[in-house]
């Protein structure tokens, strides 16, 4: 009688509590998904010489891989995101900083669009400019780093 | 590169920075598979990738780890088998209700802790291209996993293996084992459904048809090979080429079903019937090479993976801490409460809920089957990686904390015999020494009342779980103590045969001695391999810290022992030289002759032929070189020498000493070689002991 008091305890209550958290889960709203590879559609981008990038994400925390420069770290606050840094140290002429500067906006769960701006601030040859990127699923991610595979 | 090549060099750096931080590691008391999966993580871009990332460049190119993924892949569908061959049922049978709602506890609770702790990441961690019931169930497992082979290695190495807290513990983490790997199945095969080829219902009948083919079918047609390996008593390649077709096909099943091939290897394992022999010559056959080549690059291919700058700033090092802090709580907890609600003591609760914490490799493999499926993010990987080597990391010293040694020891001592009046513990460590050591021991001993405590120390890599399911009564014959105890077959003489594992057996022999209040040491040399001291390495280590008489026995010749001769100058050593000389004169009748080596101007030791009485011949031999005249005398037909440590006989006891005794590779005789442990200073030259 003990032992199926104890089993019921330590055993089932904590399975039941398993289930009602699996339920629960439902109610939680996780961030979009952004990660992967990126290819830039729309948009006049100095700062993409490649028109493409790729975004590694752990929930809300985002690593912004563009080619040649190591990557720039962002958060996602709801659909928004900004990211600056990046620089190589390869400033053009009449531009203080070669750092790149997004702002962005990112559809609804798996996001397949990337809309904002882009630029290098304060560098007249890269003002902030809109963009759209849309999702690469044919090509690997510049920077070496492959698009995180969809379950 | 050429690719072949650059795949060699790959493995050639891989197990060398794996076998250097493996013993590294196991010389600060952890488990060297800990060592290793911290040299996979050093290889990638946490470390050698951030400090020269040129070096790791030209190593591991990116489009080279898809191969070298690959063989690791072989070698953990291999090391999957192995688990799986050393989950004996036996583990989990008659271990009665307690143990039934341990093993399952320790399970449900980490699983519940998992779920919500995956409720508060999901947001934080997780995105929306993860469902919530496929990432918290992964993370559930992911807390409740026990690295079974770790340990089982664990116990073995603290000799537990065998007691109720070892039995306990291997069955809990066994059915942790299996049922994690149950859930994951699950896991997987909805996770995967939605991109593979088949439906669901086809994934979960498939798997389910698959456990019962591999029981109903594959089992009898691996009971036949194991009875072809039972009748040529050895296990030929074509009955090893049938058991990893089988192995192979299993696995490649389960991998097109979509629930791993890992999975398929594991339940073959379980499948593979338990005969003794069977179980044992596939585990050696296979173990070696998948532990020692295999396993380092599995390692390597989830560290190059593994890129712990991803976890910056304060609050994600806060989630990796929370993470860490939850498992071992979780599973600590669930284990501790659950083992001391079935009835063990809270020292044993608490050592269970430490040893349950041990997650090892399995939860890297299975951390790496979820990054994979992009279930976690390459971040929440990392800080899962970091939890797993720091859950099994911080296992040994907390289970020293919780459960000494010293009381493992004594709980163990089922040794209820009365006192004997004179006791010696006599390690073997070659077979062959025993009958000599044997004998030496009877001579050394008073006429009545030896008892004698033959004792066998197994390194740690040599022991499995399987020793923990086997009859202790087998074990002690077929261990380096069967010559021993076949040459005190018949004699009457009191033997008792102590088997155990040790990391550090000067120290183990050591406690031994004081354990069973032994009067005498009495260890066999022979050549070590990196020395010629006669009384360097363990012998050392067992002058150092035995508190009572030692001697060290050289056996240069077979002949009984009618001579024996004794260098004496009166030291406590010598004393105790001459004492057991004495006892060896009157257990075997031998005749003992004592020298005295003088300095040549000091006359003819007249006077110190006097000190001695007169049923010992006293030989005094002038002479500059007390070795050398030991030498010579040694070789007028001595059969034995007793002889005392002390730097006049060129015998010193130091720990760090490399130096040749000269005394033991020049004398022609056998030797023993004693230290007194009651070193008290004595006149010289003393009278001879009573």
């Amino acid at each position: 009688m003990k032992t199926a008091a104890l089993y019921v305890a330590l055993v089932v209550v904590p399975l039941l509590g398993v289930v009602g958290v699996l339920q629960l889960g439902g109610l939680v709203e996780p961030p979009p998904s952004v990660g992967g590879a990126w290819r830039v559609t729309e948009g006049a981008l100095c700062a993409i010489p490649g028109r493409a990038f790729s975004v590694e994400q752990s929930g809300a925390f985002l690593h912004l891989r563009l080619p040649g420069r190591v990557g720039l770290p962002a958060r996602l606050a709801g659909d928004h995101f900004e990211a600056e840094g990046g620089a190589t140290g390869d400033v053009s002429p009449g531009c203080g900083s070669d750092a790149v500067r997004v702002e962005a906006r990112v559809g609804e769960d798996v996001a397949e669009q990337i809309t904002g701006r882009m630029g290098i601030p304060g560098c007249g040859g890269c003002p902030m400019r809109p963009f759209v990127a849309v999702r690469d699923t044919t090509a690997a991610a510049p920077g070496g780093l492959a698009a995180q595979p969809a379950p | 590169m050429h690719g072949i090549l650059l795949l060699l060099i790959q493995i050639v750096v891989v197990l060398i920075v794996a076998r250097l931080v493996g013993v590294a590691f196991r010389r600060i008391g952890q488990p060297q598979v800990v060592g290793e999966m911290v040299a996979g993580i050093l290889l990638g871009p946490s470390l050698l990738g951030w400090a020269a990332p040129g070096v790791s460049a030209f190593l591991f190119p990116p489009a080279s780890l898809g191969l070298l993924g690959d063989i690791a892949l072989i070698g953990l569908v291999l090391f999957m088998f192995l688990v799986g061959l050393e989950l004996d049922p036996r583990l989990l049978r008659g271990r009665g209700q307690a143990a039934a709602l341990v093993s399952s506890a320790t399970i449900a609770i980490p699983m519940l802790c998992g779920a919500l702790l995956a409720l508060f990441l999901y947001p934080r961690l997780s995105d929306a291209s993860v469902d919530f019931v496929g990432f918290a169930l992964f993370v559930s497992v992911a807390l409740s996993v026990t690295a079974f082979p770790v340990l089982a290695r664990i116990l073995a190495e603290r000799n537990l293996l065998k007691t109720n807290l070892g039995a306990v513990t291997l069955a809990c983490a066994a059915a942790a084992d299996v049922g994690a790997w149950a859930v994951l199945a699950v896991i997987l095969a909805v996770v995967r459904t939605d991109a593979a080829a088949h439906p669901l219902w086809v994934t979960l009948a498939g798997t389910a048809a698959f456990v019962a083919g591999a029981f109903l079918v594959l089992r009898p047609l691996l009971q036949r090979l194991e009875r072809l390996h039972a009748s040529r008593g050895t296990l030929t390649q074509d009955v090893l080429a049938g058991v990893l077709l089988i192995l192979l096909a299993a696995s490649a099943t389960t991998e097109w079903l979509g629930v791993h091939a890992l999975f398929g290897a594991f339940v073959i394992g379980t499948a593979v019937p338990r005969e003794r022999e069977f179980v044992r010559d596939l585990t050696e056959r296979l173990e070696d090479v998948t532990v020692v080549l295999f396993l380092p690059l599995f390692f390597a291919a989830a560290g190059l993976r593994t890129s712990i700058g991803l976890v910056s700033g304060a609050e994600m090092w806060g989630y990796a801490a929370l993470i860490s802090a939850v498992a071992i709580v979780a599973k600590f907890g669930g284990s501790a409460l659950a083992a001391r609600a079935g009835g063990l003591s809270w020292r044993e609760a608490s050592a269970l809920g430490v040893l349950m914490n041990t997650r090892g490799l399995m939860e890297l493999v299975i951390l790496t089957i979820g990054l994979d499926l992009g279930l976690i993010s390459p971040a929440l990987f990392a800080m899962l990686v970091i939890m797993a080597i720091a859950t099994t990391f911080i296992t040994t010293p907390l289970l020293e904390w919780v459960y000494p040694t010293r009381l493992i020891l004594e709980d163990t001592d089922v040794d209820d015999a009365p006192d004997a009046p004179f006791t010696v513990v006599v390690p073997v460590s070659l077979p062959s020494s025993g009958p000599a050591l044997f004998r030496a021991a009877r001579a050394l001993a008073p006429p009545a009342g030896l008892r004698i405590y033959g004792l066998h120390l197994a390194r740690p890599e040599t022991q499995s779980a399987l020793d923990a399911v086997e009859p202790v009564e087998t074990l002690p014959a077929e261990t380096p103590l069967g010559p021993l105890l076949d040459a005190a077959a018949g004699t009457g003489v009191d033997l008792r045969p102590l088997d155990f594992v040790s990391r550090d057996p000067g120290r183990d022999i050591a406690d031994v001695a004081r354990q069973k209040a032994a009067d005498l040491v009495l260890i066999g040399w022979h050549k070590p391999v990196v020395s010629e001291s006669v009384l360097g390495g363990t012998v050392a280590d067992v002058l150092r810290h035995t508190r009572a008489d030692v001697a060290v026995y050289l056996e240069r010749t077979f002949r009984p022992w009618t001579r024996v001769l004794v260098p004496y100058r009166g030291g406590p050593h010598d004393q105790a030289a001459l004492r057991l000389a004495s006892r060896i004169a009157r257990t075997t009748g031998a005749e003992i002759t004592l020298l005295h080596v003088v300095p040549p101007a000091s006359g003819d030791g007249a006077e110190t032929r006097e000190a001695f009485p007169s049923n010992v011949e006293l030989r005094v031999v002038p002479s500059d070189d007390p070795v050398e005249a030991l030498v010579a005398v040694a070789r007028e037909g001595f059969d034995l020498v007793v002889v005392g440590v002390s730097e006049t006989w060129g015998l010193d006891p130091s720990p760090f000493t490399v130096r040749h005794e000269r005394i033991a590779r020049e004398c022609p005789a056998s030797m023993l070689i004693v230290r007194t442990h009651a070193a008290v200073p004595a006149p010289r030259p003393a009278r001879v002991p009573a």
